[in-house]
């Protein structure tokens, strides 16, 4: 990725965005409601999937091939379920997670589910935002079974995910306890960059990094993200290096994709971000911040992204999905100026997840809209998690001044 | 710092910490999950039905990539016509009254919907008895995918209703000409709905009520109220007896038939009125007519796809519904007669009586249902 400094932000991006938004009302629904057609021409590309060379697909073929001839077999079907499930999470599609769920059906519901079924339940569980039912799965686990280390493990990302830090921190710190691991280690970086610990979070993972026998790169990936993003949450410039890093370990992770095109937008430089995610606007949450870089660099496409976006969101909304909530609402606050929408959505996002970002547009949309109570909670997590994040310590420190 | 602990970690972990990494970087999901868009549309002609599936899913469930290209085109699609339609409409039952309904694909085409490609598929649903209840039963996807919704769409005569379907919950029952399908609610208002719109039985029960109201006068309310609540009863007791029969498919009364037997019944009702012979066996009238207005009514709930208390709860419904009315009816006539009897002076110059106005009212009707009972019966029979 080339960095150039002579971007130049457009003085004005609502004079484009009001434009924009009347042309993507007219248009409004209009591939929604297209007609159904029939193509002229046998060769007309109509969709995309995993081709036969993909080899996690090949992997998937084989392993449902074996379990069709000897369906009972729970540990196939483990097997298979969490090779859909890391499908899934890689491909950012819940599809693949919910064929996890289906490959696991026989024993989804069952009344005495073993170790291994119930804690890969609660990894699906967790990818699909269901963090109450899979923090109850892990917790029934670990009464069963208190050593049982990937318990630990998982539990603490799902109350990382959910805010609830103090636990999380234990969770990791009982899990090095019974075992002492990469994993412990990695666990306690993740959990203590976001609760004041980051300085030994990120000497944690500098050194892990280092280490020859941590060359795993989806591993080496993940933590060159988590210290990009200390990086970012302390204005440090090393940040834009070691995202880098991490998408050259691994080049299509939409985790990475996102939380760099974030940081590049924040740094002024939506040019760059139109240049990274070219080509992958299919994907919604890649997709949104295109749009945002479109609005900023004044891209004649941003009426067909902002069209394009609501039609998805609302496809989701009556479908009865809510794994959008987050984004919705920036894409309420950031393209459509709808602040009191954008507020109503990041504080039911707000109710299901508590990380760094979440914490950011949820205060996003509380300035937006002058809400002072919800900027109160937004500070008051600040204060209680000691989050290191530069764009959020100033309220926290703006907030205690005014109540003394 | 546990370094030892990183020197002598053992492989497994490393599979473990891909986990872990996965597990931490919980991903805002980029894809819509699956969901498939079924519409139906009911009409006075038909019922025709839109369903628009994902590609994607289709490629999972049959295999659409036949080359493995990574590219799903419409040669591909096309040419895989048949298994499409096949697995997809055996993945959906619709039911009026107990027999299923046949789905006859008609089209299959392409959409581009908000996630990517549809194929789109048309059908005709056909189903053997008319009713007024059709069930629907959902399937598609949810053995491969527990987390797949469906978002049905019904369009009742220009009535739209929609549901998302869901595993566990994916039947839903489509009460026709009941817009919101809340049981026994629904069967009291189908019930109402009938009666109000079917002159014969408002005709009948005016010509069957009129010589109690217009005694009102001379032999006072209460006597009067008392012999209109007994034919009422009589009436109600017997074609709720034969509606339930017929919804139970018990009897089968072609309509014809039982169409042409209510003209008879209103023209012998009124012929009474002016040339009173039946006197107090007017009640045997109202029973034995009751059960052949049964038959009318049972047309208008059709076999119904119910059991147990549900079907109590429907056919109690109805038979409400059309009681509701019934009483509304005869309370309006009596409001209308007493203030006739009160202000009768006062309206008419002459003194003309309730009685000969009655008659009148009675002949022209029983010139008009002598006109039906002949029409129905022989005319109709002739013309097919």
């Amino acid at each position: 990725m080339q960095k150039s400094a002579k971007d130049v932000r457009p003085a004005s991006p609502t004079g484009r965005l009001i434009p924009a938004i009347l042309a993507a009302w007219l248009l409004g629904g209009a591939t929604l409601h297209a007609t159904p057609y029939i193509p002229g021409d046998d060769s007309e590309v109509l969709e995309h999937v995993l081709p036969n060379t993909d080899h996690r697909m090949q992997d998937i073929r084989k392993l449902a091939a074996l379990i069709a001839q000897s369906p009972g077999d729970e540990n196939r079907a483990l097997t298979l379920a969490s090779r859909q499930l890391a499908l899934g999470v890689a491909e950012s599609d819940p599809r693949f997670v919910g064929y996890a769920q289906g490959t696991l059906a026989p024993w989804w519901h069952g009344s005495d589910p073993s170790i291994p079924l119930q804690v890969l339940r609660a990894r699906i569980l967790q990818a699909q935002h269901n963090f109450t039912s899979a923090k109850q799965d892990l917790e029934q686990v670990l009464h069963k079974d208190p050593n049982y280390v990937e318990a630990h493990l998982v539990l603490a990302g799902v109350d990382e995910a959910t805010g609830d830090l103090g636990p999380a921190s234990q969770h990791c710190a009982e899990a090095g306890r019974i075992r002492p691991s990469l994993a412990a280690i990695a666990c306690a970086a993740s959990v203590d960059s976001v609760s004041g610990y980051a300085d030994r979070a990120y000497a944690s993972l500098t050194l892990a990094t280092s280490r020859a026998r941590s060359k795993d790169p989806v591993l080496q990936s993940w933590a060159l993200t988590v210290l990009a993003e200390i990086e970012d949450r302390r204005n440090d410039p090393g940040a834009g290096q070691h995202f880098t890093d991490a998408l050259a370990q691994h080049p299509n992770d939409v985790y990475i994709l996102t939380a760099y095109a974030d940081y590049l937008l924040a740094h002024n430089r939506a040019a760059d971000v139109s240049r990274l995610l070219a080509g992958k606007e299919r994907i919604d949450a890649l997709l949104l911040r295109l749009a945002i870089a479109a609005r900023d660099t004044g891209d004649s496409r941003l009426p067909d992204y902002i069209v394009a976006l609501a039609d998805r969101y609302t496809a989701a909304q009556a479908l009865g999905q809510s794994l959008h909530l987050r984004d919705e609402s920036r894409f309420e606050l950031d393209l459509r100026g709808n602040s009191s929408r954008a507020l109503e959505l990041a504080r039911q996002n707000w109710a299901v997840q508590r990380t760094p970002l979440d914490a950011r547009i949820y205060l996003a949309a509380a300035q937006a809209a002058s809400s002072g109570s919800d900027i109160k909670i937004v500070a008051k997590f600040v204060a209680d998690t000691r989050l290191e994040d530069f764009r959020l310590q100033d309220l926290a420190t703006r907030q205690t001044a005014a109540a003394q | 710092m546990r370094t030892k602990g990183l020197q002598t970690l053992p492989r497994l972990w490393i599979a473990v910490l891909s986990a872990i990494a996965m597990v931490f970087a919980v991903p805002a999901f980029g894809h819509l999950s699956s969901g498939s868009y079924l519409r139906l549309e009911i009409t006075d002609r038909d019922i025709t039905g839109q369903w628009d599936i994902s590609l994607r899913d289709l490629d999972v469930a049959i295999g659409l990539d036949e080359a493995g290209s990574g590219n799903l085109t419409w040669g591909e699609v096309r040419t895989r016509r048949r298994d499409i339609e096949a697995y997809a409409l055996s993945r959906l039952t619709i039911e009026a009254g107990n027999s299923a309904c046949r789905m006859q694909p008609t089209e299959l085409l392409i959409d581009q919907h908000a996630d990517g490609g549809y194929a789109v598929l048309r059908f005709n649903v056909v189903c053997p008895v008319l009713a007024h209840v059709l069930t629907l039963h959902y399937r598609l996807l949810f053995d491969i995918d527990p987390t797949h919704r469906g978002l049905l769409t019904v369009t009742d005569h220009g009535v739209v209703n929609s549901t998302v379907l869901a595993s566990g919950r994916a039947a839903y029952t489509i009460v026709l000409g009941a817009p919101a399908t809340s049981g026994f609610f629904s069967f009291v208002r189908l019930g109402m709905q009938h009666i109000v719109g079917g002159r014969d039985h408002l005709l009948f029960l005016v010509m069957l009520l009129a010589p109690a109201i217009v005694t009102v006068r001379r032999r006072g309310m209460a006597s009067c109220l008392m012999e209109a609540m007994t034919l009422l009863s009589l009436f109600t007791a017997a074609h709720a007896v034969t509606v339930s029969l017929a919804a139970l498919s018990i009897i089968d009364v072609p309509a014809r038939v039982s169409e042409a037997a209510i003209a008879f019944s209103i023209a012998v009702t009124a012929a009474d009125n002016i040339w009173p012979i039946l006197g107090p066996r007017r009640g045997m009238i109202a029973f034995g007519f009751g059960v052949i207005h049964g038959l009318g009514f049972a047309t208008a709930l059709g076999p119904l796809a119910l059991g147990g208390w549900s079907l109590v709860a429907a056919l109690a419904g109805f038979n409400l519904g059309i009681e509701i009315i019934q009483v509304a009816l005869a309370l309006a006539a009596f409001s209308v007669a007493l203030a006739f009897a009160t202000y009768r002076d006062v309206l008419l110059t002459r003194p003309v009586s309730a009685k000969m106005i009655m008659q009148l009212c009675s002949l022209s009707i029983l010139v008009l249902s002598s006109y039906w009972f002949a029409d129905r019966s022989f005319l109709q029979g002739i013309l097919q």
